[in-house]
């Protein structure tokens, strides 16, 4: 018999990783996205990090001062978590831990999320193989909580290579916030990271990325959802740095009546790479999906939207809308977009569209005509085309803390 | 105040407007009207400054000044308004903080203090009961979602707030129905006055049965064919423009 122990799955993924090697352009997922440089890099895993030092680091102060509203904060620094930074609001019918305890306290639970990577991706197998650490969370039955749980990744040593494995498991009714914030403290590295969400019925889950990597760092991370009957899910991506940046996003709308939301803004300026692929497998009749992505590249930075969306033969009544939408600030910014509908159900309504496009000149030439200065106006619409992904997140102090962080990215881009 | 002469306007490469002549003095109403694809939503556009319209003969001063080489904002500070015939909406955008960023432009311009928040919102309340306006329409997004007559109700709204010395109000009245004519109509006469001018774009009489032109003219095939005083208009209203 073979062996299933956790050990056994996390030294099958290393022969995996190994034997699938990192995917090339010609790979059709990857096709816009040279990781010829992340390949050669070579980074190794982070030495033991010094804990005192980096929690006295003004940058990790900063940010932890703004997820103070946050129900409960996990930190953690170069591939390990920081204890002394965190804090966990013990509540009931919650479980907050990092991933070491979970393998402890819920192997079962650990071993399935470990059996539920992609056999396929490399990046998902590696991080199966070598992540370090990650938080574990697990909502019972009809638990419900208000305030977000905050996650916050920080990476500060050079040329190293740190991997979390998140993981989220929504019992029936229940219902959860959960933040994820990735901040650069130092300049190059790679995060490759992987979190995967499991709703029952009528659970609620919403996902949220506040993705502040150094501009010279690599950013690589897979969202993986899985939905039982009347779930709902969200995701909300806000890609704000990196040089090389892939956010991965797989749904599974596994039973009937389930709905998922996946909201991205990415902004790009200097030489920056911000590839978004996302898939939504509609497996059951009456689900519905929404998708709404927008990019702003300046300078020479480049987008990629790849997003698919599968309508199975058996899942009639599907509702599913898909857009991305584009503003290119330079001549020399770039964006690749393919949004693809598969359809084998034949009562099912879908739309998607793509646009890449300069700012409304009817909505300029409106704003000039009441006095205001063409160069303010561009400001204006270009901050507005933002704003909406903003308005989508429902906490207000998380809004303000993505708000924040757009304002400095359009006083470094003006 | 706004002096138009021989002005020839080609759009997309036809001409358009064909040596149009105008004065309109300072406290003027002047009604511009004349059937569909005569010129009178090219006469307004080339005012403001909008691209996409090129002048090709004439001229246009406005307090003297020769304004055709000056972009939409310049002209606007100097206080040319242009009501939209289809105000535009700019979702993200809200309203009072564009209408404050619009009047604040203008001071500035002027070389006069920025109003702040507190002051500005004292002003927007003033103006709002004049239009009678939903307090909600002023945090939503610019036109985004408002009904027709709430559109047209927030262009004259905007002119309330911006003071303008000149108002190009392009069929302020289309759409609208006869209570949403009221108030809006309310709102123009409400800033009237013996040093602010205004041109009436429109199809119909009804319009300026609530705000009384000094002179109405028509507009024919990019000319103005024919002036004369407010019973011009009715005299229209009974012989359409065929008989002009």
């Amino acid at each position: 018999m073979s062996d299933h122990s956790l050990a056994a799955v996390r030294n099958n993924a290393v022969k995996r990783y190994q034997a699938l090697g990192y995917p090339t352009q010609k790979n059709e997922d990857w096709k816009y996205t040279n990781l010829y440089q992340l390949k050669e890099a070579k980074f190794p895993a982070p030495a033991l990090t010094d804990k005192k030092s980096l929690g006295q680091n003004a940058v990790v102060q900063n940010t932890l001062a703004k997820y103070s509203f946050a129900h409960s904060c996990l930190v953690f620094g170069d591939g390990v978590f920081l204890f002394e930074l965190s804090k966990v609001n013990k509540t009931k019918g919650l479980e907050i831990s990092t991933l070491s305890e979970a393998i402890k306290n819920h192997p079962e639970d650990v071993l399935e999320a470990f059996n539920h990577g992609s056999a396929d991706k490399m990046f998902t197998q590696m991080n199966m193989a070598l992540a370090t650490e990650g938080y574990f969370i697990l909502v019972q039955k009809n638990t419900q909580i208000k305030e977000p749980l905050v996650f916050i990744y920080f990476s500060s040593q050079e040329q190293v290579t740190s991997q979390y494995k998140n993981t989220v498991i929504v019992k029936e009714g229940g219902a959860v916030e959960v933040v994820e914030v990735y901040k650069g403290v130092g300049e190059v590295y790679f995060n490759n990271s992987t979190t995967q969400v499991k709703v029952e019925g009528h659970g609620t889950c919403q996902h949220v990325k506040i993705q502040e990597e150094s501009r010279k760092s690599y950013h690589i991370h897979e969202l993986q959802i899985s939905q039982e009957k009347a779930s709902t899910t969200s995701s909300h991506v806000f890609s704000l740095g990196g040089a090389l940046v892939r956010n991965e996003i797989d749904v599974l709308l596994k039973a009937p009546e389930s709905r998922v939301t996946l909201n991205g803004l990415f902004v790009g300026m200097g030489n920056q790479h911000i590839d978004n692929k996302t898939f939504i497998d509609h497996a059951s009749p009456s689900c519905q999906s929404e998708e709404l992505y927008k990019g702003i590249l300046d300078e020479n930075s480049q987008g990629v939207f790849n997003g698919k969306i599968l309508v199975r033969k058996d899942s009639q009544k599907t509702d599913a809308k898909q857009a991305n939408k584009n503003l290119l600030l330079s001549e020399t910014a770039q964006i690749n977009t393919l949004p693809q509908l598969m359809i084998f159900a034949d009562d099912v309504k879908c739309a998607h569209g793509a646009t890449i496009g300069q700012l409304d000149k009817s909505a300029l030439f409106y704003i000039q005509s009441r006095g205001i200065k063409k160069s303010e106006g561009v400001k204006m619409l270009t901050k507005a085309f933002a704003t909406e992904m903003v308005h989508k997140l429902e906490h207000p102090s998380l809004r303000e803390v993505v708000e924040g962080h757009l304002k400095d990215w359009f006083d470094h881009v003006e | 105040m706004l002096s138009v002469k021989n002005l020839r306007v080609k759009v997309d490469g036809k001409e358009i407007l064909k040596g149009l002549n105008l004065e309109v003095g300072p406290g003027e109403v002047h009604a511009i009207m004349g059937p569909n694809g005569s010129g009178k939503s090219t006469l307004a556009a080339v005012i403001a400054g909008r691209d996409g319209y090129e002048v090709i003969g004439g001229e246009i001063h406005f307090d003297g000044k020769d304004i055709l080489l000056l972009p939409p904002e310049d002209r606007a500070n100097l206080g040319i308004f242009l009501g939209f015939q289809y105000p535009v909406e700019i979702p993200g955008v809200a309203n009072i903080y564009f209408l404050k960023a619009a009047l604040n432009a203008g001071r500035k311009f002027r070389g006069e203090p920025e109003l702040d928040a507190i002051d500005f919102l004292a002003v927007a309340k003033e103006k709002m009961r004049l239009l009678e306006m939903d307090k909600k329409l002023i945090d939503r997004a610019v036109n985004q979602g408002f009904s027709g007559g709430e559109k047209k109700r927030n262009e004259i709204f905007q002119m309330a707030v911006l003071e303008p010395r000149l108002s190009v109000l392009d069929e302020i009245d289309s759409g609208l129905d006869i209570d949403a004519l009221r108030v809006v109509s309310q709102g123009v006469n409400g800033v009237r006055d013996p040093k602010r001018s205004m041109i009436l774009i429109t199809h119909y009489q009804r319009l300026l049965d609530y705000i009384v032109p000094d002179k109405v003219h028509v507009l024919s095939e990019g000319k103005i064919v024919k002036s004369g005083g407010k019973e011009l208009a009715l005299e229209l209203e009974k012989q359409g423009y065929t008989h002009v």
